[in-house]
C-alpha cells in the first residue's frame, strides 16, 4: 500500500509540480489549494504525511491553522511547511505549531523528496529496535539515523529533520570546523549563511532545554561550526 | 542679528514720541507767551487809556513831593528788580497812592497779575494786584497725590533737559526796567521779559504812557509773571513724557515678549528638524505639528507632514527588499520544481545541456533572492535574539583567519588588540558584518593588494575600520551608500553595506565611509 501525502499549496502550477514529482516517487498524492477544502476531506481521513503551504491565497497564516486543526488530530502525523516566507519568525511560529520541519521554496525536489522519506523513515523505526551500525556515540549525545532521533543523556531531543541532519554531520567529525556551504549540503538544504545561523541557535537551544549546562557546539567565527569533544 | 535684535532696532522709532511731544511743547510755549504778550500790551493800553485824561488823578500837589526824584525813581527801580511782592509796603515814601486810582486799578485789574500806576517824577500812585499769588497757585499745582509726585521728582532732570528758563537772563535788570519807565514817560510803550532770583519764573512787563491832552502825565506798568506757563508747559511735559515713555515701555515689552516666542518656536522647529535627520540623511525624530494657526504652525505642520512621508517612502524602500525576495520565490519555485520534473523525464542528451543551464540560472536567482531578503530576515533575527556580552577581538580574529583560509590568494593585515573588548551585543551578527564589509572590499581591491581590517579600540567602545585599495567613493554616494539598494557597481542589489548599518545600528554605532588621503583607497568604518 503506498504511502498518502497530503499537498496543501495555493498556487496551481507548483501544486502541480510536486504532486507529479510526488506521484513519480510513488506516494499517493491528495492535493488541495486552500484550507476549507483541505479541512473538510482530511478530517475525514487523515494523510501519511501533509506538506503545507503557510499563506493559503488571501488566508496569509492559513497554512499555521490547518497545521494546529492536524497536529490536534494526530500527535504523530508529520508535517511539513513549504514556504516562501523564510523569517525567522515564521520558522519558529511554524516548529512552535507542532511542524516537523520547515522548508523554504527554494528546495529542489530531490531535497523535498529525501527529506519525506526520511520522516517516513522516522515514523517506521518507532516500532523497530535500532541497529547498532545505524546509531552514532559521542559522548551524552546519540543519534539514531534510521529513525532520526537524537538523544542527550539518554532524554531524546526533539529535533526536526532539518536539524537532525546538521547535528548528524557536526558530531560525525567533532573538533572539525564545518563551514556553512558543508552543513547547507549534509543537511540537504539551500539556505543562506543566516538561516544556517537561526538553525544552530535553534539546535542549542532545543539541547540548553534538556541540559541547561550544554554547550557541545561551537561557533568559530568566520569559519562555521564544530562539535565539541566530550 | 537675531529677530529679537532687529525688531528692537526697528521698535526704536518709537522713541521719537517724546521728541515730538518736547516739540509740540515748545511750540506751544511760544504761542502762549506771544498771547501774554499780546494781552498785557492790551490791558496796559486799556488801563493807561483809562486813566487819560483825567487831570485830576495826576495833580501835582501831592504832599512830601519835594524827595529828590533821583532817589525815588533808583528805589522804584530796585524794586521792580527784585520783583518783591510785598513792594508796597517798603515803598515808603516813593507810595503816594492816589485812592481813585487804585480803586479804578482794582476794577481794572487782573488777578495774577501787578498793576502800578507812575506818575512824571516816578512816584507810586498806584498799586494792585500781587505777584505772589500767581506763585501760589503754581505750588499747589506740584502738591499732587503720591505716585505722581514720585513720577515727577523721577523725571525732574529729563524735563529740565527739555524745559528751558525763558530766555532771559537773571540778576539785575535795572536798566532795561528803568529805561522802560523812561520811554514811557516819553510816550514810547513797550513790553519786557525780565529774569527773576526764582529761576523758574520770568517776569512779563508791559509799560504804556498815560496822556491828558497831548501831556504825558504818568505810566501804567503791568507786571506778570509767566509762572502759569512754566507750569503748564512743565506739567504738560511730564504727563506727556510719563505717558510716552509708559506706552513706549509697554511696546517694547509687548514686542519683546513676541518676538522671544516666535523666535522661542522658530528654534525649537529648527532643533527639531536638526534632530530630525541625521548626519547619514536618515530620518530618526519626529517634529510635532503645531496646532498653532499661523504660518508658523503652517510650515510646522508642512514639515511634519512632509517628514512623515519621507519616513514612510524610506521604510517602503528597506521593506522593499525583502516584499520583493517573496513575491519571487513563488515563480522561482514553478521554475525549479519545473525544471526537477524535467529531469526525470527521458531526454536526448543535447536537451539535457540546456537543463542545466537553466538549472544554473535559477540557483543564481534563487541565491540573490535569498540576499534580498537578507536585510529582513537579520532584522527580525536581531529582534529575537536576547544581547550577550562577547569580545568583539575574538569574533573578528576568527573571521580574519577565516578569510585567510577562504581567499588564499588575498592578503589580510590585521593585527589583533592586546586586550580584549567586551561589547554587548550579537557575535553572529558582527561576524555577518564583517563578512559584508569583506566582500566588499574583496570586490573593490585591485589584485595583488592587501585588505586591511583594523580593530582598535575607542572612541566608543571599538573601532572597526576595513580598508581596500580600490578606487575612490565618488562624492555623491558616500552618504547613501548605506542605504538599503544603492551600489556603485552593475548588477549588485546594495544591501551588503546595508546590512552592516543594520548591524552597526543595532550596537548603537556609527558607519562611515570615508576616501584614504590621495585618493589611495576606501575606508569602511563602524564605530560601537
Amino acid at each position: 500500500m503506498s504511502r498518502r501525502i497530503a499537498l496543501i499549496e495555493d498556487d496551481p502550477t507548483i501544486r502541480q509540480n510536486y504532486t507529479d514529482a510526488l506521484k513519480r516517487a510513488g506516494y499517493d498524492v491528495a492535493a488541495f489549494g486552500d484550507r476549507p477544502s483541505a479541512s473538510r476531506s482530511l478530517a475525514t481521513r487523515l494523510p501519511d504525511l501533509a506538506i503545507i503551504d503557510v499563506g493559503l491565497g488571501a488566508d496569509i497564516d492559513g497554512g499555521f491553522a490547518l497545521c494546529r486543526e492536524l497536529r490536534a488530530a494526530s500527535a504523530q502525523l508529520p508535517i511539513v511547511f513549504l514556504s516562501a516566507r523564510d523569517s525567522d519568525f515564521d520558522v519558529v511560529s511554524g516548529l512552535r505549531l507542532g511542524a516537523d520541519d520547515y522548508l523554504t521554496k527554494d528546495v529542489s525536489l530531490p531535497h523535498l523528496l529525501a527529506r519525506i522519506a526520511a520522516l517516513f523513515r522516522r515514523v517506521d523505526a518507532g516500532a523497530v529496535s535500532p541497529a547498532a551500525e545505524d546509531v552514532l556515540h559521542r559522548g551524552r549525545l546519540a543519534l539514531d539515523s534510521r529513525r532520526m532521533v537524537a538523544t542527550w543523556s539518554e532524554k531524546p531531543v526533539e529535533l526536526t529533520v532539518t536539524e537532525f541532519w546538521m547535528v548528524h554531520s557536526l558530531a560525525k567529525h567533532p573538533g572539525h570546523v564545518k563551514d556553512r556551504d558543508q552543513l547547507m549540503r549534509d543537511a540537504e538544504m539551500v539556505v543562506d549563511d543566516g538561516t544556517i545561523t537561526s538553525h544552530i541557535k535553534r539546535i542549542r537551544k532545543k539541547f540548553l532545554a534538556v541540559d541547561t549546562a550544554f554547550d557541545g557546539i561551537d561557533t568559530v567565527y568566520g569559519m562555521g561550526y564544530r562539535w565539541k569533544e566530550g | 542679528m537675531t529677530i529679537r535684535l532687529r525688531l528692537l532696532l526697528v521698535s526704536a522709532v518709537l522713541l521719537v514720541l517724546p521728541w515730538l511731544a518736547a516739540q509740540f511743547i515748545a511750540r506751544m510755549e511760544t504761542f502762549l507767551r506771544n498771547a501774554q504778550e499780546q494781552s498785557i500790551r492790551a490791558t496796559a493800553r486799556a488801563v493807561a487809556s483809562a486813566l487819560s485824561d483825567r487831570q485830576a488823578l495826576f495833580s501835582a500837589d501831592v504832599p512830601g513831593a519835594a524827595d529828590p526824584e533821583d532817589e525815588e525813581r533808583r528805589r522804584i527801580v530796585a524794586l521792580f528788580a527784585a520783583a518783591d511782592p510785598t513792594a508796597a509796603a517798603s515803598l515808603g515814601a516813593a507810595y503816594k497812592p492816589s485812592e481813585e486810582i487804585e480803586r479804578f486799578l482794582d476794577i481794572m485789574g487782573r488777578r495774577s497779575s501787578r498793576v502800578w500806576v507812575v506818575d512824571t517824577r516816578s512816584r507810586v500812585r498806584g498799586l494792585s494786584g500781587s505777584l505772589r499769588e500767581d506763585a501760589r497757585v503754581g505750588g499747589t499745582a506740584y502738591n499732587s497725590t503720591g505716585p505722581k509726585r514720585l513720577m515727577s521728582e523721577l523725571l525732574k532732570p529729563v524735563v529740565a533737559l527739555v524745559v528751558s528758563a525763558p530766555n532771559v537772563p537773571a540778576g539785575d535788570e535795572t536798566k532795561p526796567v528803568r529805561a522802560q519807565i523812561d520811554r514811557a514817560l516819553i510816550g514810547v510803550s513797550s513790553t519786557h521779559w525780565r529774569g527773576t532770583r526764582d529761576r523758574e519764573v520770568a517776569i512779563l512787563s508791559a509799560a504804556q504812557p498815560i496822556f491828558v491832552g497831548d501831556d504825558i502825565v504818568g505810566a501804567a506798568i503791568i507786571e506778570e509773571t509767566t509762572g502759569s506757563i512754566q507750569i503748564l508747559k512743565e506739567s504738560a511735559l511730564e504727563d506727556l513724557l510719563v505717558v510716552t515713555l509708559a506706552v513706549v515701555g509697554a511696546a517694547l515689552t509687548i514686542l519683546i515678549v513676541f518676538a522671544t516666542r516666535l523666535t522661542a518656536r522658530v528654534r525649537k522647529l529648527h532643533a527639531e528638524a536638526e534632530g530630525a535627520i541625521d548626519p547619514q540623511g536618515r530620518i530618526r525624530g519626529r517634529i510635532t505639528a503645531s496646532p498653532a494657526r499661523d504660518e508658523i504652525g503652517d510650515l510646522s505642520r508642512t514639515m511634519a507632514s512632509v517628514l512623515g512621508r519621507l519616513r514612510e517612502y524610506n521604510a517602503y524602500l528597506e521593506a522593499m527588499a525583502g516584499r520583493l525576495s517573496h513575491e519571487l520565490r513563488t515563480p522561482v519555485a514553478v521554475v525549479r520544481s519545473s525544471l526537477d520534473n524535467l529531469k526525470a523525464q527521458s531526454l536526448p542528451q543535447d536537451a539535457r545541456v540546456y537543463l542545466d543551464r537553466a538549472g544554473e540560472g535559477v540557483e543564481r536567482l534563487s541565491r540573490l533572492i535569498a540576499r534580498l531578503s537578507e536585510g529582513t530576515r537579520l532584522e527580525r533575527m536581531l529582534e529575537s535574539t536576547e544581547r550577550e556580552r562577547f569580545d568583539l577581538a575574538h569574533v573578528i580574529t576568527g573571521c580574519v583567519e577565516g578569510y585567510r583560509a577562504t581567499y588564499p590568494a588575498r592578503r589580510f593585515d590585521y593585527t589583533p588588540p592586546a586586550a580584549p573588548i567586551l561589547i554587548d551585543g550579537v557575535p553572529d551578527a558582527f561576524a555577518q558584518l564583517l563578512d559584508k564589509l569583506v566582500e566588499n572590499a574583496l570586490d573593490f581591491a585591485p589584485p595583488e593588494t592587501a585588505i586591511r581590517v583594523r580593530l582598535a579600540p575607542g572612541p566608543g567602545r571599538a573601532t572597526l575600520a576595513v580598508e581596500n585599495d580600490g578606487p575612490p567613493l565618488p562624492e555623491s554616494v558616500s552618504a547613501n551608500v548605506f542605504d538599503s539598494m544603492v551600489s556603485l557597481r552593475e548588477g549588485h542589489l546594495g544591501l551588503g553595506l546595508y546590512i552592516v548599518r543594520l548591524v552597526a545600528e543595532f550596537h548603537g554605532g556609527r558607519v562611515h565611509a570615508t576616501n584614504l588621503p590621495d585618493g589611495r583607497g576606501v575606508r569602511f568604518s563602524v564605530e560601537v
